[in-house]
């Protein structure tokens, strides 16, 4: 197990703990929340772990190069930030499947295009940001994101 | 059967489509390519495992946050009166793991008779 596992499920376990301790019943509806999100978020975590297995097995790294790699430029970025902002992927299961595209070839600029558009920009949630938030602060926002997410990505691709 | 209940299991079948597609697909590509099963299987092991060891505790932690961050904590702390220390703790709040977009949204739409 990694630090990382071994720091998220003892910081996990206390909270439980101390959460019983305070409120039973509370602290039982909180589990039953949490499996109720396993198996609403199960398919998409098969999909993803699938598709990182499919890149492995079947993609030649140097086709990979070629559309994400250091050789496909600004279109390269722009395109994965434009994928990015249409997708639908929660971070916890999107930075695995960066992690193994970063691996496979893809140059920084573009997994860190990819990232910052799917955290910051829901294209599929735009309908509902509007209906919520209206239309001026949900269309200003996904703007301005998408902007923020080019000028992140190339500050990315110089720094790293 | 009520018709919600029933819209929801239409829902839920249509959510593990894009899954069971993928499966196949995979199964298939496999198939063919038998030298390529090696790779595929251990790499979603890697990663399987990674998922396993880490995910059910990111889930109950979200699941004990909703239910014990009651509202009223919430529109004290990012309401309108919370100033400068509401939009830091909003900041800090948003750069959680996980908490879906959509689950943000809902809770602005709640908070919009308390000024937030």
């Amino acid at each position: 197990m990694s630090v990382t596992a071994l720091f998220v499920n003892s910081t996990a376990l206390v909270l439980l703990a101390a959460a019983l301790f305070r409120d039973r019943k509370r602290a039982l509806a909180a589990l039953k929340m949490a499996g109720k999100m396993f198996f609403s978020l199960l398919p998409m975590l098969i999909i993803i772990i699938l598709l990182i297995g499919l890149l492995f097995a079947f993609v030649p790294q140097q086709e990979l190069e070629r559309f994400l790699g250091a050789q496909s430029g600004p279109l390269g970025t722009v395109l994965s930030a434009v994928i990015g902002a249409i997708l639908h992927i929660p971070a916890l299961l999107a930075f695995p499947l960066a992690a193994s595209l970063l691996e496979k070839g893809a140059s920084v600029s573009v997994i860190a295009a990819f990232i910052t558009t799917l955290t910051m920009i829901g294209v599929v949630t735009l309908p509902m940001e509007i209906e919520h938030m209206g239309r001026k602060f949900a269309l200003l926002r996904n703007g301005l994101s998408f902007l923020g997410a080019l000028a992140i990505s190339f500050l990315m691709g110089v720094l790293l | 059967v009520s018709e919600q209940t029933r819209l929801k299991k239409a829902k839920l079948i249509r959510s593990w489509i894009p899954a069971l597609v993928l499966l196949l697909l995979s199964a298939l590509l496999l198939l063919l390519k038998s030298r390529s099963r090696e790779a595929f299987f251990g790499t979603i092991g890697t990663y399987t495992l990674e998922m396993v060891t880490i995910f059910p505790a990111v889930l109950v932690m979200m699941g004990l946050l909703s239910a014990f961050v009651s509202n009223q904590f919430i529109v004290r702390h990012l309401g309108e009166e919370s100033g400068i220390r509401g939009m830091v703790l909003a900041f800090l709040l948003g750069t959680l793991p996980t908490g879906p977009l959509y689950i943000g949204l809902a809770e602005k739409r709640f908070m919009r008779p308390f000024a937030a």
